[in-house]
Parts: structure tokens; sequence; C-alpha cells
């Protein structure tokens, strides 16, 4: 049987790379920078990331079975191609550390205060690197399956918190005043949508003509699932308790009540979880799978452990740095910039020239 | 090949069996730990008192227990300090288990703590992980020891009473009830104005006995239980009183509810103005006398206008108290305001503008004799 | 080429087997020997179409009779044939055929009178049924391959004999219907059991494992089949049946997770009904792997999930408990198998006294002691009631040892341990493939028809077959097909 990704496949892969963290940080960012009217730079942001999305899933259909190490050396040459392919790897070790920081963090604050976080490090990391060995096929499988339960129950919670809350917290949806804050927030929101370049390590085994849509798609649906959690939190904590808790979104379904089983915060324990691992996996597998193009001769299995070895060192030590999170944030929106923006229009741009080129030289 | 997948295989399984090994860090038993029900505050002497109540899931349970009976279902421990974590501490050494806080159904602060440490004490609440912010809060005028004692004596929890009470009476529309997330958030507002439920010892029993009114960051005012029904038809949701009304030598009593309540904001010349327009449905219950009612259109239109008149008296008092007594708006028209003018209310200042503000109430009735218990038949016996 | 000589040849396979038959048969020119094993053989039916022919044509013979002349003219038997290779004449006559042999001729004649003993066909015993047939296939593998043909009348069946097992040459059959089932997995699955190099196998299973995709392998990814109506469904949805000689049960390739949940039942109810079963053998399987743990996760780490009342219930029940959750956990379900492996092995006449035991020692007095609380108790009862929910037990065999060990992950980490054990699962079944099919189709690879088909519709009205096959034909109704076409 041919292995290849469908367009649902993309669907959930984009959807979990992008939300499985940042679902719980989006409320606090929003409410710190632009308040109740944060959903317009949110749709902003979301329509940018839709167009790169686009972009990279072009540059995808052009090359059919190839990935990014291949095409790009047909693009650009084996030197950069190479340059670039070293600058994913350590982009995407970053992000892996940046989530294990913030999975770790999430685990301590509300669930495990005393576990220590090495342990937690230990069984993540294991989980993480097991999941990259099956392969992105796989991997794709499975965020079928996880993505569709976790759109399910988030959902379903933020129907809830919006029935249980009180509108005035959300009104007035739009304040002229707010938009002196809205290049602040895009600024800030372009760090929760890092994540998209995933796409460079998956190949397209046909020539799939409805990815661009849907990827355009995807990502206009996670801005209104953006949405959806942040007003929801609004609604139940209000716009000043939500910028001044820890994990506001966490703390607001604790206080949204279902029928007959009154409490909702069992479903968010594990389906919310299992989105914070998808998160985590998804990077583990580009990782490997860019690592495995660059060293041909090497082991899936040893290039699975080295990277498992990596991570789980820097992690460790990046959680001993006061203020990590700041720093990561200083520098990612740059990083995030490149990697989204710069790379795949360049290397579409180049493409696209040299296609016509050589159609000019057949002619 | 086989070696190394041996090898791995081992290395693997080690890894997972010293996390076992030396795991269950977080692991503790539910019958391992102290839950507690409620938690209460109150300042004696310049001194805080921390008040906690757990239930006896033992037998032969003994706790510091103030409530004197030794065996019953609830007991209450406290702990002394000069501020709030020297009183917490306090109250550590007397725990034989580990507190258990995320199931807290009220928090009650007496009215001398409300006054002083309100603010302290729910930033504190908010840092901590382990509550959970849809905790009741209420604030009572009673000696809390006594409070305690009278009603674990009957093997109750003053939390749960606290709890169901308020639910009750918010189920019927009789009253409103505030968390402490609400409160936070209000508090956190630029500008701060609500009501907390007081509750008190009524023959023997857990009632409310009216409203605090904070503002600020304090309590400053009470507003007692009698004569708030005006208050209650603002803020509740789905109100609903009765009303005894004499007409032609009958005293019909009137199931009063509030149907639907619309607000409209004007801002002109930098003066405020709302419009109030309640709706209200008045179902006739029964008569007081064993007569034919005859209720006919014109005994309608009176009854209305008696009503109307009633209510309308009881909303602008509420209104008036509001804004002359407490000059606080516990009756949230800042936030009407702000989802109207946005822009001019972050430049006004609220807390002067609001008593100026000019609030006008319309008042409209139906009445309904559907349900009514009628003697007309008799005379057609 | 080994040169034939008559008389030595008798004398070797007389000296080698000493429970060989032999009958001589004299004529004017020359000896028939007659050669089978009494016990294999249907010795009425040698005598009356064979023994008797030949000593009547004998006395009276005055040419050479040859293999040739007494299969066309004297011998009555519609499975006989003529072979000439020496080397195979013991084979033959071990595998229950009888063998006749001629002086005057290298040729020799092989006869199939074979009768062994056999249980008549039974009731179900694993996959019992309301409604459907009950007849189950036997060990005989010929009374199996009636059982399908007189079933499936479909001249596209195909049937492929191997023969498994040096020492025991133990008669394997596939069987496929051609026209649908997809190649791909037919030759995977000829090709697997071509490659067997084994002394000998005598059941199912044991084939079973040499057909795995490794040997670690945990979850079963081949079905088993005991029932006939089954059997022709199977064939019709574009599978693969092999049958193994001396095997009361058939296997059945290839099979995905969600066809595991599937009984005959729900082809012969109403399809509500049928829907209504499965998510409930769904959630059967989610209970029976889960609700311990979920209880040792509540009650040991994250107990502010529960309302306060509960909670403080809760408390009261375990109070006077000497183990932790997890360890009390982890003894009841040790003793809930322990007592599930006693049922199976059990006289019928002391069974009822081993549950009445289980039932008053573990339940009612445990709780009376205060060993174990009473919710445990409930919820380790209904796991254990509750894998007995799924049709097919090879699956939840693996879902009870991995239970275990989802135990000692959440009583160790509460619900990150819980979540993280149950994703190795997870990413465990979406990479496995059975014959190239996606072990976890429909649910991923999703396909929305697919889906629907598995919870919502009966599956014998169902038009179209399952895309995930990839059979050769996809329609089961023409009609409606070339109707939903037009419309």
């Amino acid at each position: 049987m041919k292995k290849s990704i469908t367009n649902r496949q993309i669907f959930f892969l984009i959807f979990l790379a992008l939300t499985s963290y940042r679902s719980i940080d989006m409320p606090i960012i929003i409410a710190r920078s632009a308040g109740r009217s944060g959903w317009i730079p949110i749709i902003i942001v979301s329509l940018i990331f839709g167009v790169v999305i686009t972009i990279i899933i072009k540059l995808n259909n052009m090359f059919k079975d190839k990935v990014l190490f291949d095409y790009g050396q047909e693009i650009v040459g084996k030197f950069i191609t190479y340059i670039i392919v070293c600058y994913f790897i350590v982009y995407f070790i970053l992000i892996g550390i940046f989530l294990d920081i913030k999975l770790v963090d999430v685990l301590t604050t509300n669930f495990l205060p005393s576990s220590p976080q090495y342990a937690i490090l230990t069984l993540g990391i294991m989980l993480f690197g097991f999941a990259a060995y099956k392969g992105i096929t796989n991997m794709a499988r499975l965020f079928e399956i996880i993505g569709a339960l976790f759109l399910l129950v988030t959902v379903g919670i933020c129907i809830l918190m919006l029935t249980q809350g009180m509108d005035y917290n959300i009104l007035p949806i739009f304040n002229v005043s707010d938009t002196n804050h809205f290049l602040t927030a895009i600024k800030e929101l372009f760090i929760p949508y890092f994540g998209i370049e995933i796409l460079f390590v998956i190949p397209f085994t046909t020539i799939n003509k409805k990815a661009p849509r849907v990827g355009f798609a995807t990502l206009l649906f996670i801005g209104f699932f953006y949405i959806l959690i942040v007003e929801g939190t609004f609604m139940i904590l209000g716009v000043n308790n939500t910028a001044l808790l820890n994990d506001s979104f966490i703390e607001a379904i604790k206080i949204t009540e279902m029928p007959v089983i009154e409490r909702t915060d069992i479903f968010y324990l594990t389906f919310g979880l299992s989105s914070l691992f998808a998160g985590m996996m998804i990077v583990f597998v580009v990782v490997v799978e860019f690592a495995c193009k660059l060293f041909k001769k090497v082991k899936r299995h040893v290039v699975v452990i080295v990277v498992a070895i990596i991570m789980y060192i820097l992690t460790l030590l990046a959680l001993n740095i006061k203020k990590v999170d700041e720093i990561f944030d200083s520098f990612f929106i740059y990083l995030i910039i490149i990697s989204s923006i710069i790379i795949p229009i360049t290397l579409l741009v180049v493409a696209k020239i040299k296609k016509r080129v050589l159609e000019k030289v057949k002619k | 090949m086989k070696k190394n997948s041996k090898y791995l295989i081992i290395i693997i399984a080690l890894l997972f069996l010293a996390v076992f090994a030396s795991g269950c860090w977080d692991s503790l038993d539910i019958n391992e730990k102290l839950i507690a029900t409620t938690i209460a505050f109150d300042v004696k002497n310049d001194e805080i008192y921390y008040y906690m109540e757990y239930p006896c899931i033992e037998v032969g349970d003994e706790g510091d227990n103030i409530s004197g009976s030794d065996g019953g279902k609830y007991m209450t421990i406290k702990g002394i300090g000069e501020n709030i974590p020297d009183s917490r501490e306090s109250l550590n050494k007397q725990l034989h288990k580990e507190p258990y806080f995320s199931g807290i159904s009220s928090l009650i602060l007496t009215e001398n703590f409300a006054e002083e440490y309100l603010l302290e004490y729910l930033y504190r609440f908010r840092a901590d992980e382990h509550y959970r912010k849809k905790t009741l809060i209420v604030t009572t005028k009673e000696d809390l020891d006594e409070l305690f004692e009278l009603i674990n004596e009957k093997n109750d929890s003053v939390g749960f009473a606290i709890d169901e009470i308020s639910d009750t009476l918010d189920d019927t529309g009789k009253s409103f009830s505030r968390t402490i997330s609400r409160l936070i958030e209000n508090l956190s507002s630029e500008y701060t104005g609500i009501l907390i439920s007081c509750i008190g010892i009524q023959d023997e029993e857990i009632a409310l006995v009216g409203y605090s009114v904070v503002s600020g960051t304090k309590v400053i005012g009470f507003i007692p239980v009698a004569g708030s029904n005006g208050l209650v038809f603002l803020k509740a949701v789905e109100p609903k009183f009765s009303y005894i009304v004499p007409y032609k030598d009958i005293n019909y009593t009137f199931g009063v509810s509030l149907t639907r309540k619309t607000t409209k904001t004007y801002y002109e010349d930098e003066e405020i103005r709302f419009d109030v327009k309640c709706e209200f449905k008045a179902g006739l219950k029964y008569g007081d006398k064993k007569v034919p009612y005859n209720f006919d259109d014109a005994a309608e239109a009176a009854v209305a206008k008696i009503l109307t008149r009633t209510i309308k008296k009881e909303l602008l008092d509420t209104i008036n108290q509001a804004q002359k007594e407490f000059k606080c708006d516990y009756l949230q028209l800042d936030d009407e305001f702000r989802i109207n003018f946005p822009v001019e209310f972050e430049e006004i200042d609220w807390q002067k503008e609001f008593p100026k503000a000019d609030i006008n109430i319309d008042v409209t009735f139906e009445v309904s004799t559907e349900w009514m218990m009628d003697y007309s038949y008799f005379e057609t016996k | 080429m080994i040169r034939y000589n008559f008389k030595k040849t008798a004398a070797l396979l007389k000296s080698k087997n000493q429970d060989f038959s032999e009958r001589s048969f004299e004529f004017s020119c020359g000896t028939i020997k007659l050669f089978f094993i009494a016990q294999l053989t249907d010795k009425a039916a040698l005598t009356e179409n064979v023994v008797k022919p030949l000593i009547l044509h004998c006395s009276s013979a005055q040419k050479p009779i040859s293999a040739r002349i007494a299969i066309d003219g004297i011998i009555y038997s519609d499975d006989c044939m003529i072979q000439s290779d020496i080397s195979k004449i013991e084979n033959f006559i071990l595998s229950g055929m009888a063998v006749i042999l001629f002086s005057t001729d290298k040729n020799y004649i092989v006869v199939n009178f074979k009768k062994i003993k056999q249980r008549n066909i039974p009731s179900p015993q694993l996959t019992y049924s309301i409604r459907g047939s009950q007849d189950c296939f036997v060990e005989d593998l010929d009374v199996n391959l009636s059982l399908v043909r007189y079933r499936l009348k479909d001249k596209n069946l195909r049937i492929k004999k191997f023969e498994v097992g040096v020492r025991t040459k133990t008669s394997v059959a596939v069987l496929y219907i051609e026209d649908i089932a997809n190649d791909t997995v037919v030759n995977e699955l000829q090709k697997r059991i071509a490659a067997i190099d084994v002394d000998g196998i005598s059941e199912s299973g044991e084939l079973q494992s040499f057909l795995l995709n490794s040997k670690l392998q945990l979850f079963p990814n081949i079905g088993l089949l005991e029932r006939s109506d089954m059997a022709f469904h199977s064939l019709l949805e574009g599978k693969c049946i092999v049958f193994v000689d001396g095997s009361g049960l058939a296997l059945l390739v290839p099979k995905t997770f969600s066809e595991f949940f599937h009984s005959c039942d729900d082809r012969y109810d109403n399809k509500f009904f049928g829907l209504f079963s499965r998510i409930l053998r769904y959630a059967a399987l989610l209970i029976g792997f889960t609700a311990s743990s979920i209880f040792v996760a509540i009650t040991s780490f994250h107990t502010d999930v529960l309302p306060i009342k509960y909670a403080i219930s809760l408390a009261e029940m375990r109070s006077n408990a000497p183990f932790t959750a997890l360890m009390a956990a982890l003894i009841l379900e040790f003793i809930s198998e322990l007592i599930r492996e006693a049922l199976l092995r059990v006289p019928k006449k002391i069974g009822p006294a081993i549950g009445i035991m289980g039932t008053i020692v573990i339940g009612q007095a445990a709780i009376s002691a205060g060993i174990f609380s009473p919710l445990l108790l409930i919820i380790a009862s209904t796991a254990l009631i509750a894998s007995f929910a799924i049709p097919d037990y090879t699956l939840v065999t693996p879902f009870r040892i991995l239970k275990f060990a989802l135990l000692l992950f959440t009583g160790t980490m509460g619900f990150f341990g819980f979540t993280l054990f149950l994703t190795f699962v997870l990413i465990q079944l979406v990479s496995l493939n059975s014959f190239g099919v996606p072990y976890m189709a429909p649910w991923a690879p999703f396909n929305f028809y697919d889906f629907i088909r598995t919870f919502m519709s009966n599956l014998t009205t169902n038009p179209v077959r399952p895309h995930y096959m990839r059979t050769k034909d996809k329609t089961k109704q023409k009609q409606k097909t070339k109707k939903s076409k037009n419309a």
C-alpha cells in the first residue's frame, strides 16, 4: 500500500503543530496586548500565515515525491540547501526545547508539583523519540485521531464557557483605542504560529491541487479556534483575570461545569495533554527527518537517540536559566520570519524563475 | 544489529525502571488528605484568625475541635497570627494530614476582615493554583466561633449550608451570589463596585441577611435583605417575588417576575443618561377571601397600576441608595457605559460621574389570571 | 529417477512401518499389492470398491494388469490417480491414502478412502450468537472446505493448498475469491506460508505465529474464524481464509482493529441495534483497559477533578484501606486475571463452586475486612465483565497485559503517565499493518464512508466494499450502484 499524506492529515498535522501548547497561552497574550478587540490581530496573523503556507505547499507540489532537502538542491544548489537544512534543524531543536520547557512548566504548575523535571522529561522524550522513529506517515495517522478528539473536546468546552460566561466581559467586540496595540499584538502572535515549516519534510506523492486551499483554510480555522478559546476564557474569567492568572485557559476550564459530571478539567487533562505531546512529537519527527537526510549513512534509530539526548540535555540546561521565556520571545520572532517567510518565498521565486527559464530554453 | 536492538531495549527498560522505582512523588491518596470544605477569616484585637472546616472521615478523628462535639461529622480548627501567612503557619502546625483546598465550597470573611484585608487575601487566593476560583464568597457579621459551633453540632458543614442556600436562592430568583473569580475581576478593573452576599444566623440556622457593599478595595456598607427587592430585580437572573395587592376588599397575592430588562445608554454634552426598561409579569395566585373575584380588565389595569407604582419606587430607591448613599456603582452600569462608549469611558472618572448620572426607570406590567383560584363557580351552582 | 523394484519396495515399506496393512493379489502374470493404514482408512469402502473388484479380476486375468487398466476398468473410486514417483509412496500412505503397487507396472495407483474418526459439526464455543447458523469448523480440512463450498458457489472461489511442516506435512488451504481479493494480500500470504520451515504444526495458532509481521508483535492482525457464515461473509469482503488440517479454527487475513468489534449478529439484527452494540463494545474495551487506571489517577493524584461531595464520600470509603490505590488496583486486577484463568481450566462440576468462592471470599470478605474499597471492587469487576464483551477474544489479550503497564505509568505520574502510555499504544496501533492494510483503518487513515459503514450501516446491505481493502471488485450491489450513478 502506497504511503501518502491526505489533505485531512495535512490539516491535523498543521492544526496540532500550531495549537498544541499555544492554545493555553493565547488568552494571556491577547489579554495583555489587544484586549477585547484581540480577535482582529488573530485573523490578520492567520491570513498572513495562510499565505505563507500556500507558498510552502506550492513548492511541495512543484516537486513530486521530494522534500526540501531534495528539491532545494535543484533550486539553490547543494551548499545553500545544506545550510538551510542545518538552520532548520537548529530552529526546530530550539522549538523543541521551548515546547519541552512549557510542557514541564504546565505539568509542574498545574498537575505534578512534586515530580522532578528530569523524570517528566525522561518519559516524555522517550515517547517523542518512539514517535519520531515511526516516521511522518504514522504521525499523520496518529494526529488524525488525537486531533479530532482534541478539537471536539476543546470546542465543546469553549461552547460551555460561552454559555456559562458573562457577555459583558467580551463587549464591546471592537474598541477603537485598542487599535493602538494591534502592532504589538501581531508581533506577539507570530510566535504561536511557528510550526508550519513542518510541511518541508512531507513529500507530496501526487500533485495535490486542493492542498493549497486546505492549507489556507486550516490557518483560518486555527485563527477561529484561537478566537473561540480567547473569547471563552474572557467570558468566564474576565480580561483582567486572564491577563494576571498563569495558565488562565486551564483556570477557566476548572470553573466551567458540565451537566451530570460537573467537572470538565478531566477531559482537558487527557486530551489536552495528548495534544501537548503531539506538538512535541511533530517537532521531533521533523528534526529526525532532516537529520536523516543530512546523514544518510547513519541508521534512523541512531539519529533518534542522538537527537533525544541532545534535546534532553539542552532542555535540562535551559530549565535552569532564569527568564528563559523572555530570552526565547526576544529572538524567536526573527527566526520565524526567516524560516516561515523569507526562505519559502525565496525558494518559490527562484524555482519559478528557473522553471520559466528552462521552458524558454526548451522552446 | 540484533545485538544493538537488545542493548537498546535493555537501556530503555532500565530508564523506565529508574523512573518508576523512584517515582510516585505526587501520589497521595485522597483519604490521606484533609479535605477543607470551608475557610473563614476574622480580625480580632489586631490578630488574624484563620478558620478551616473539614469532615471527619475516620472514627475517632480528633483535632482542635472548638465545636466541643467529639466525633462530630465536621470539625473546625483555627490558626492565629499577626498577618495572613503567620495565621496560616499557625494553622498548619495543627494539621495531621496534608490539607486539600481544591474542594472549598465557601469562603467566609467577617466585615472587620473585609474592611482591611480583602484585596490582599484575594490576590493571595488568585496566586494559588490549588484553589478553585469558582468558590463562593460571603461576608458575615456573626462571630465565627459561634457560627461554626452552631452548625457543626448539627453534623452539618457551614460551607455546604451556605453553598446550598445560595444555589437555592439564585435558582428561585430571590438573590444573587458572587464567586471569587468575579470579585477579583471586578477588583482588578479600573472601577470597582460590587456586592457580596452577607450571611448570618436566624433561628439557629444560617440565612442570607443582606449584602455588603464593596467599593475600591474595601467594604463600605451593608444593605439588609428586607427592602432589597429592587436590588434583586436589577441584579439577579430571572428574579421572582410575591406581592400582596389590596383591591376591592380582597388582598390578592401576585407572583411577580422580571421577564425582560433593557438598558439604553446616552452620553450627550458630557452628561450620562440611562433608560432602564423593565417588563414584568404578574400572575394572580389567589385572594384571601372565599368570594368570587370577578377579575375583569378594569381590575387588571388597576392592579397593574398599583404594582407598577410599588416596584418603580423600589427600583428608584435602590438606584438612589447606590448613587447618593453609597456613591458606588454596584449595579454594574459602568459595564453598560463601557460597552456603548468605550473611548469615553477610558477618559472619565466613573467614581465621580456615576452619582451624577441620570437613571430613568420605566416599568411595564402584564397581569395574568390564568392560574388564579376563583370562587366564581359558586355563583353558578 | 529411482529404479523400481517391486519386491524390494514392498518389503521396505512393510519393514519400516509395521502399522501399514498389506493385501496381496496374485494373478497369472504377476502380483498386486495394496498398502494402507487401517486406522485412517474406510475399510468397508476399500473392500467393496478395490479389494473385491481386484479379486474378481485377478482370478480371471490372462494379461498383465497395469495401473491404467486397473483405474479405468477394475477399481471403483472417484478420487484416485496414477503416480510414478517411488519416493512419494510412503508419504501417500502416511497421509491416509491407499496405494496399489503393480509388479508389472512402474506406475502405481493412489486411492482416497480416508476416514478419520472426527467429532460432528459442533455449535460455536467462542463466537456465540443469537441468530445465524450454528455450524462451526472442525478438525477435518475437507469438512471445513465443504462448509464453505456449499454456501459459496462462486466459480471464482480459489482454494490453494500447501503442505507445512517437514514431519507433519500438515495440509493448509488458502481460500479467496479471485476477482475480489487484493492480489498483494494474496501473494504476500502465500509467500509467507511457503517460506515456513518447521518440523510441524498442528493448530492454526502455530501457523499464525509464522504469519505475523514481527516476532515481538503484541496486537493481533490476523483474525480467528469459527463459524462458516462468518467465513463466507469475509470472503465476500475480499479477505483470505486459511484452514489448517487438524484445527477447528481458521485464520482470517487481513484484519483491522475495527473488525475485531464486528459480530455476526450485527448483520442479522436491526442496524440500529448493531450500531448500539458496536459502541458498547468500544466502550467495553475502553473500560476494561482504563477503568482501574482512571480510578488510581483520580484517587491518588488529581482529586480536584471530583466534586467535593464525591471526594469526601470516596475518602470515607478508603479511610481504613491499608493499601494505596495503586497497590489495591494491582492486586485486584491480578486476582481478576487469576479467576479468569482458573475458570478456563476448572472442571465443569466444580466451576460454580469457584464462582461462589470468588464472590464471597474476594468480594464480601475483602470489603468487610476493609482491605479494598467497594468502589474499586466494582470497577475491577466491571472491567472484567467488559473484557468479555468483545467478539474476538484475541484482541483483548494484549490489552489485559498492557493494563498492568498502564497502571504502573498512572501510579507514577497520574494523568500524565496515563496519557503518555495511551499515546504509546496508539502510536503502535497506527503504525501496524495487516498484510499491507493499515491496521487502524478506517480511523487512520480516515475514510468517511468506511467510518460510517463500520458504525452505522448493516455490512450486508452496503453496496460497496471497504475502500481500505483495495479490492478489485469494489461494488456488491450493481443495481443500486447504477441507480446512484444515474441519480
